[in-house]
């Protein structure tokens, strides 16, 4: 009984779970060695390798925001750890972050205080960093022969064979994420900027400062995958990042956040992301379909939960409509 | 009595703008650019920008509703395949039309999707992005398909005269009905209002639904447009790099030519300066000897300085 | 008692219209002081003045003793001044208790306490007499506790001056006691409150004085004990009660002919049984209270919004429009009430601001002529005598008159059967408003029938042939000729709650003296 409640808190609290769970199902089906530990933690691996993006991304659409140049970030992120890995570690793990804090200022300035729509300030921003890229690296792959042990370890290294140093990674981010939007005024200060922005300077809080703190940390952790992914590579192609930007909104929106704003979490938005995680792990284990219908598979999941989402939020209006005409009549 | 002037002023900044920027820019590059000034450069900047200038006429109309379109080089994509394998087979015209009709059906989805469910266009258009892109690839299993097809290929070397490419008549021809539905007609009409407010628009007995449903659909068709004049010039089509990231490069050219990205009135002679404005950024850029990666950036700092510039003008 | 709040000589203009006139208004310390006007008297402004959303003209602000300047509503909000709206201030998706601390969350070494959140929340929340679990999200709650989550969140901001926007409006019998508990609780801490209604029975009953504004101007301020209702009513209305200048008709109205009839309109959640009929060439007048369902019902049948139950005719046939598209289109007019989001359409000029509803009588096969175009826009700027130095002016830069009458003008130009107009002379000088009212007289003579949404009950009383009122979604009563007046108008919309009144003083058996006749 105790577990049972257990169980409904859960799922209230994320509704998401279910297709998670849906999604094992539907999984072990198709494939018998699917529950199998190696396959999990394969699962597991993969998804702290882009995961980061989606909890930066998470801070952005609660903000009622969306950031579409994380994608760019991401390979400069890897670019510039390549880059400096040449000289430092400490430099090479210090360098992309700060690229990524500084575009994602400039993000947070375009849409914060120069009032650019969204859309318009983070493509713009997303274009210039891809250019950047290829005019610092060039039009092939980019690598700088073996990388220091260090920093392989970063995205390499590995314990007792199936927890990798990125996912422990990855599970601390996603615990420090947690602790911001839970226990920070900063925060907190997301949920209010985008649950009404017009009452949230009435209250006292700044639009553009929370805005260009979201999107800052939004490239910051766009920056810090790609640099976990190049460490476990050792080389990056300048193309490297585009698609990102879609599975990280589609693992916050799937994890339960509104793209209106003022709602999401970052359990949520771990479950969102596992299960894409799953889907394309699934995806690749079965040959039935090729490769190419996972992305017409993706973009559908993304605008199906989003019209679930649409119908919902003017069912909770119109649901109590009706209601009331019965209770009246 | 001042504050009207000032306003004037930037009234004009925004449709005339971008052609005030693209003649400082031509006159540049006639003074520093060798080579620039010849009738071949002339023809090929217009070619060039044949691609862009399609997708922007129907962006223009997008972002004029007060929305965005990230699918259409995707469309381009699905089109151009779908022509593609019709003409080589030999069937042209029955090639268009799918192609048209199949990138209507994706802007009436989008359009719905935006103007009945109320779903953010961002978010619809870069699904459709994905979707679009990968169903292209999945129809030829990924393979470029070629269309050696000579009526077909010859249609994009005519040169009328001898000399005036016939993607040059296809541009004057388009931007001249764009114009005229525009700024003539009522379709013109409704969508500066809907633009410029949308709930009011409503009020005013437009049928608003239909209206930015509309836009998107016209969106999706020029779009189509532009994968089969590309697919002639190239006589070829690859699923994974045609129309590839080009919506950025169109809606550059709609933002630098004054169309106000937030909705309003759609500017389509400053769509035009803008296509051909970028696509001179590219030549310069060429000719130059910078290397293509470079103009991404310039090109940014553009959009950049263009919504700024509007924006501090209509304010 | 000392005042803890004195406004002096406050004088505010905006672009063509005069709002305050040397307008003085004080509170004192725990007190509860009602203000009073009609609209466009200058209550919001004098509010929004106090609490820093616009800046006075002239004249100065004394608070706590203290001159004060505040630049935004923040700065009030930090002094003490708290204001609780209509509107909800609040974030939905937020508990009860957050919403209470956004901005001050108290914290320990963990970042933000939840729990030490909850528990004071709660405990000030109780203090309140509110039965509010604070864990709760704010939007499971109604429009009410809503609004007292404001309350609290003013209190633990140490307000010490609450204004209260017409907290009523969405309030049954239940929430209203539990709102004056709240407000009782607040005088005894020492807090005052700025109370903002329409309702008298309401202010006699929890208020301690109260200050009337006309047009613009102080009018006094009076203790409640020493005033009867029609007395306040006569101050807020003009000197005597006199019956104000009706038109006389030249054309009578057509009663054979019906052109709209409502029945049983319930749209969620201000409409709640409406039946209304209009003739041809009639002018109905809509009055009632602010939040008594005026709007929506004209929103309903004009399609904007939905409504679950209920039937409309237009000239005897049923039409159910799901889009004002389908309204316009026959022939139906109508002209919003805030019309800078719903009517100015700023980027676009004047002529085009003017023609946008009538495009299809000025195009041929979609083609726009300019030539038609003109003639209409011309034809009505004329007639509506629109100051704009050309047609091509932006709509933006007009004055608000001016503004209000282009989009007259664009309904005027679509010949309609029927116009609706919700509150049309708002916000706009005394000239204007003149011309407005003889136009509405004009096109009822020429036989289009008059939807006529006010506030303002002398503009009703003048133009109207018969008058509904509304109260709370419903039809409260009807005036037909003879008996049009403000008095009655306001009897109505007063009604049940004197009705209230006296049966609650037959049984408590209490002498007062009882005011005007129940209708």
């Amino acid at each position: 009984m105790k577990i049972w409640n257990f169980i409904k808190k859960a799922v209230r609290s994320n509704v998401s779970l279910v297709g998670l769970f849906i999604m094992l199902v539907l999984a072990s089906c198709i494939n018998q060695n699917f529950l199998s530990m190696e396959n999990l933690s394969n699962v597991f691996r993969q998804i702290s390798l882009t995961g980061p993006i989606a909890v930066g991304m998470l801070f952005v659409i609660l903000c009622g925001s969306i950031d579409l140049s994380v994608g760019s970030v991401f390979a400069l992120g890897a670019v510039v750890t390549l880059y400096f890995s040449k000289y430092s570690v400490a430099m090479a793990i210090a360098m992309p972050l700060l690229c990524g804090a500084f575009f994602g200022f400039i993000n947070g300035l375009l849409v914060g205080c120069m009032k650019m729509p969204p859309f318009v300030g983070t493509i713009s921003t997303q274009m210039f960093i891809r250019g950047l890229v290829l005019v610092l690296i060039g039009e092939n792959t980019y690598s700088v022969g073996k990388l220091p042990g260090s920093l392989q370890v970063l995205g390499k290294g590995e314990f007792f064979s199936f927890i990798t140093v990125p996912a422990i990674i990855f599970v601390v981010l996603l615990a420090a994420g947690s602790f911001l939007l839970n226990r920070t005024r900063i925060g907190r200060n997301m949920y209010v900027v985008g649950g009404n922005p017009e009452s949230a300077t009435m209250m006292g809080i700044s639009v553009p400062a929370t805005l260009i703190t979201a999107y800052t940390l939004s490239g910051m952790l766009a920056a810090f995958s790609g640099m976990i992914v190049v460490t476990r590579i050792g080389s990056a192609y300048p193309l490297t990042g585009q698609g990102n930007e879609l599975a990280a909104i589609a693992g916050a929106v799937i994890g339960g956040a509104y793209l209106s704003g003022g709602v999401g979490k970052v359990s949520g938005t771990f479950i969102g992301v596992t299960i894409m995680g799953l889907f394309t792990n699934v995806f690749n284990m079965q040959s039935f379909l090729s490769s190419f219908w996972e992305r017409v598979f993706t973009g559908a999941i993304l605008i199906a939960v989003v019209f679930v989402q649409a119908v919902i939020t003017h069912q909770k209006t119109t649901g109590k409509k009706k209601r009331k005409i019965l209770t009246a009549s | 009595m001042k504050k009207r002037k000032t306003e004037q002023n930037h009234d004009l900044l925004y449709r005339y703008g971008a052609a005030i920027a693209l003649a400082l820019f031509t006159v540049f590059n006639c003074i520093f650019t060798r080579n620039f000034v010849s009738v071949t450069t002339f023809w090929n900047l217009l070619v060039q920008s044949t691609t862009i200038l399609m997708l922007a006429m129907g962006m223009t109309l997008v972002i004029a509703t007060g929305g965005i379109d990230i699918s259409v080089g995707s469309t381009m994509a699905l089109s151009a395949i779908v022509l593609a394998l019709c003409v080589s087979k030999g069937h042209i015209a029955a090639g268009v039309i799918l192609a048209v009709l199949l990138a209507a059906a994706g802007g009436l989805f989008a359009g719905t999707l935006v103007a009945r469910f109320r779903i953010l266009p961002m978010v619809a258009t870069l699904s459709l992005q994905y979707m679009l892109r990968g169903i292209a690839k999945v129809v030829v299993d990924g393979y470029r398909i070629s269309c050696m097809n000579d009526a077909f290929t010859g249609f994009a070397r005519i040169r009328i005269g001898g000399v005036v490419p016939i993607q040059v008549l296809i541009i004057v021809l388009t931007v001249a009905v764009m114009y005229i539905v525009v700024n003539r007609m009522s379709f013109g009409a409704k969508l500066e209002a809907y633009g410029n407010n949308p709930a009011a628009a409503r009020i005013s007995g437009i049928n608003t639904m239909a209206l930015c449903t509309f836009c998107f659909v016209l969106c999706s068709i020029f779009a189509s447009f532009a994968g089969i004049l590309e697919t002639a010039r190239v006589t070829s089509c690859d699923p994974a790099t045609m129309g590839y990231q080009l919506e950025t490069d169109a809606i550059a050219a709609v933002v630098v030519g004054g169309t106000p990205v937030t909705g309003g009135k759609p500017n389509i002679l400053g769509t035009f300066c803008g296509a051909v404005l970028l696509q001179m950024v590219t030549i310069m850029v060429n000719m130059h000897n910078i290397t293509y990666s470079y103009s991404l950036m310039i090109k940014t700092v553009i959009i950049v300085a263009a919504v700024y510039l509007h924006r501090r003008g209509h304010r | 008692m000392a005042n803890i709040l004195e406004m002096k000589n406050i004088s505010k203009s905006f672009p063509g219209v005069r709002a305050l006139n040397h307008v003085d208004f004080s509170v004192k310390e725990g007190e509860v002081h009602a203000l009073m006007g009609e609209n466009g008297a200058g209550k919001s402004t004098l509010i929004k003045v106090l609490t820093g959303i616009y800046q006075p003209d002239g004249g100065e602000i004394v608070f706590q003793g203290k001159k004060q300047s505040f630049r935004n509503s923040h700065e009030a909000q930090t002094a003490g001044i708290s204001t609780v709206y209509q509107e909800l201030n609040m974030i939905p998706y937020l508990t009860v208790s957050e919403n209470i601390y956004v901005g001050f969350y108290p914290k320990n070494k963990f970042g933000i306490d939840w729990k030490r959140m909850n528990r004071e929340s709660q405990e000030l929340v109780d203090g309140l007499g509110l039965e509010l679990d604070v864990r709760r999200q704010l939007n499971s709650y109604g429009t009410a506790q809503q609004q007292m989550t404001s309350i609290a969140r003013a209190v633990s901001l140490n307000a010490r001056l609450v204004v209260m926007d017409e907290p009523t409006s969405s309030l049954d019998t239940n929430e209203v006691k539990m709102l004056f508990g709240i407000i009782r609780k607040l005088k005894e801490q020492g807090i005052s409150v700025v109370f903002i209604s329409h309702r008298l029975d309401e202010i006699f009953e929890i208020c301690d004085r109260t200050s009337v504004l006309k047009d613009g101007e102080y009018v006094g301020t009076y203790e409640m004990s020493q005033i009867t209702q029609l007395e306040l009513i006569s101050k807020m209305v003009g000197k005597d009660l006199a019956v104000g200048e009706r038109r006389v008709r030249s054309t009578p109205v057509d009663e054979e002919h019906t052109v709209l009839k409502a029945e049983g309109l319930y749209s969620f959640p201000k409409v709640n049984g409406v039946s209304l009929e209009i003739k041809k060439g009639e002018v109905l007048g809509l009055a009632g209270l602010l939040g008594s369902g005026r709007t929506e019902t004209a929103k309903a049948i004009f399609g904007c919004e939905e409504y679950q139950s209920g039937k409309i005719f237009v000239d005897g046939k049923e039409v159910h429009f799901k889009e004002p598209h389908q309204a316009v289109k026959a022939g139906l007019a109508f002209c919003t009430e805030n019309r800078r989001e719903e009517g100015v359409l700023p980027d676009v000029s004047v002529k085009d601001n003017i023609t946008v509803s009538s495009l299809k009588h000025i195009c041929r096969k979609g083609f726009i002529s300019e030539k038609k175009r003109k003639v209409l826009s011309d034809k009505y700027i004329g007639k509506l005598r629109i100051k704009t130095p050309t047609d091509a002016q932006l709509l933006k830069n007009l004055s608000g008159g001016n503004q209000q009458k282009v989009i007259l003008a664009r309904w005027l130009a679509t010949d309609p059967k029927l116009i609706i107009l919700d509150e049309p002379t708002r916000g706009i000088d005394v000239g204007a408003k003149r011309e407005v009212e003889k136009l509405i007289v004009e096109f009822a003579e020429q036989g289009i029938s008059v939807l006529f949404i006010s506030s303002e009950l002398s503009e009703l009383v003048r133009n109207c042939d018969r008058i509904v009122v509304l109260r709370e979604g419903q039809v409260a009563g009807e005036l037909e000729d003879r008996d049009i007046n403000e008095p009655n108008i306001m009897q109505i919309i007063a009604g049940a709650s004197l009705l209230e009144r006296s049966r609650k003083e037959d049984e408590g058996g209490s002498e007062e003296k009882k005011d005007g006749t129940e209708s």
